[in-house]
């Protein structure tokens, strides 16, 4: 009697199933909206390395008489004044780039006569780019040295400023008359892959 | 007596005939009834498309301008994809992501940029008039929806106001950004 009750509860329990069945049957196929739906456009680009060094300002130097005129040092180098050059708007738009500073003596355009002195050596020195400054200082013996140079962290855009100092000769002597001219190359770039330069 | 009462049965007899042959001219009608629906709905034929814009800061020109946001390397273009919905109350909404450096992840240094806003829109076509949905990137979220209704068409996004958050130069490397057209089949 027992085993007869819960057979009958069975059937009633797979009579109810039926029904819950047929009743989701028929919402599975009802009218209902569907979700959302979403279609992507994707946006790739690139952007290369580039550095550009500012215009120097001004783009010469122009020393005038650089032997005393009078005096007891008539004839040999005079004291000159540290010089400034700008070059605003100098960036590069990544990490590691190096600025290096090439420069030749200061040198008379003529033959140098025996007994004076046709060149005259300078520092030139450019902070604010690296933790250290890019600085040269020419060498008579050398027509373009490089010395220290130095390299940004991060991605940077500054003014920068050339200062060119002490300016001396290898022997007090007299110097040579005549044209004097040099030449200062600063370098901005990938390290030894330099991308832009003004002189 | 007994010749009128089989004159009787003999008219009850030729009644009855005449009834039994009404009786099988007439018809009777069943009915089936047929039923169904269409739920609403939105699908795209094209789901994906990738944009490679290529280089996008001025490379030349003006030292000023050079590094800075080459704007119609992003405006210039277009992005089709394809898409229907079958429902009148059907909406269309687009959500943009701004383009950033994928490569330089920290803050730009000042005077630099890493990211790129822009307006996106999308536009269908139904058969009543061109319906068109946007969104800039300068505010997060996305755009209002507009109500395409029922079309099966290109789903044209274009692009228009590029430009960096400070109009400086942009840091080098990848750069990547999304736009995301949302069909919704019923509001």
């Amino acid at each position: 009697m027992i085993q007869h009750r819960t057979c009958f509860a069975k059937g009633v329990t797979s009579f109810a199933a039926a029904i819950a069945a047929l009743g989701s049957l028929s919402v599975a196929t009802g009218a209902h909206a569907q979700d959302p739906v979403q279609g992507t456009v994707g946006l790739d680009a690139q952007v290369a390395q580039v550095c550009v060094l500012g215009t120097p300002n001004p783009g010469t130097l122009a020393l005038g008489q650089i032997s005393e005129a009078s005096g007891a040092r008539v004839g040999r180098l005079t004291t000159i004044a540290s010089q400034s050059i700008q070059l605003p708007g100098t960036f590069c738009n990544y990490a590691g780039a190096a600025l290096a500073i090439s420069a030749s003596p200061l040198a008379v355009t003529a033959t140098t006569q025996t007994g004076f002195v046709g060149s005259v050596d300078y520092t030139c020195t450019i902070s604010a780019w690296g933790a250290t400054a890019a600085t040269v200082r020419t060498s008579a013996g050398s027509s373009s040295g490089t010395g220290s140079s130095a390299t940004n962290p991060a991605p940077q855009e500054t003014d920068l400023t050339l200062v060119v100092s002490d300016f001396a000769v290898s022997s007090d002597d007299l110097l040579q008359p005549g044209a004097y001219l040099a030449l200062v190359t600063i370098t901005l770039g990938p390290d030894a892959g330099l991308a832009a330069s003004g002189s | 007596m007994r010749s009128a009462l089989l004159l009787t049965a003999a008219a009850a007899s030729f009644t009855l005939v005449a009834a039994g042959g009404q009786a099988q001219a007439q018809s009777v009608t069943g009915t089936v009834q047929v039923n169904g629906t269409v739920a609403n709905r939105c699908l795209f034929v094209t789901d994906n498309v990738v944009l490679d814009l290529g280089e996008l800061s001025l490379q030349t020109g003006d030292v000023a301008a050079i590094g800075r946001l080459d704007q119609a390397k992003l405006t210039s273009r277009t992005a089709t994809l394809n898409g229907w919905c079958n429902g009148v109350s059907a909406t269309m909404a687009v959500e943009a992501q701004p383009i950033f450096n994928t490569s330089f992840t920290a803050t730009a240094p000042t005077g630099f940029e890493r990211r790129i806003d822009y307006t996106a829109t999308a536009s269908a076509a139904p058969a009543s008039g061109s319906v068109s949905a946007s969104d800039t990137t300068v505010t997060s979220g996305g755009g209002s929806a507009s109500t395409t209704g029922i079309f099966a068409s290109d789903i044209v996004v274009s692009f228009a106001d590029a430009a960096t958050p400070a109009g400086g130069r942009l840091i080098s490397g990848s750069y990547s950004g999304s736009v995301a057209v949302t069909l919704a089949p019923a509001t």
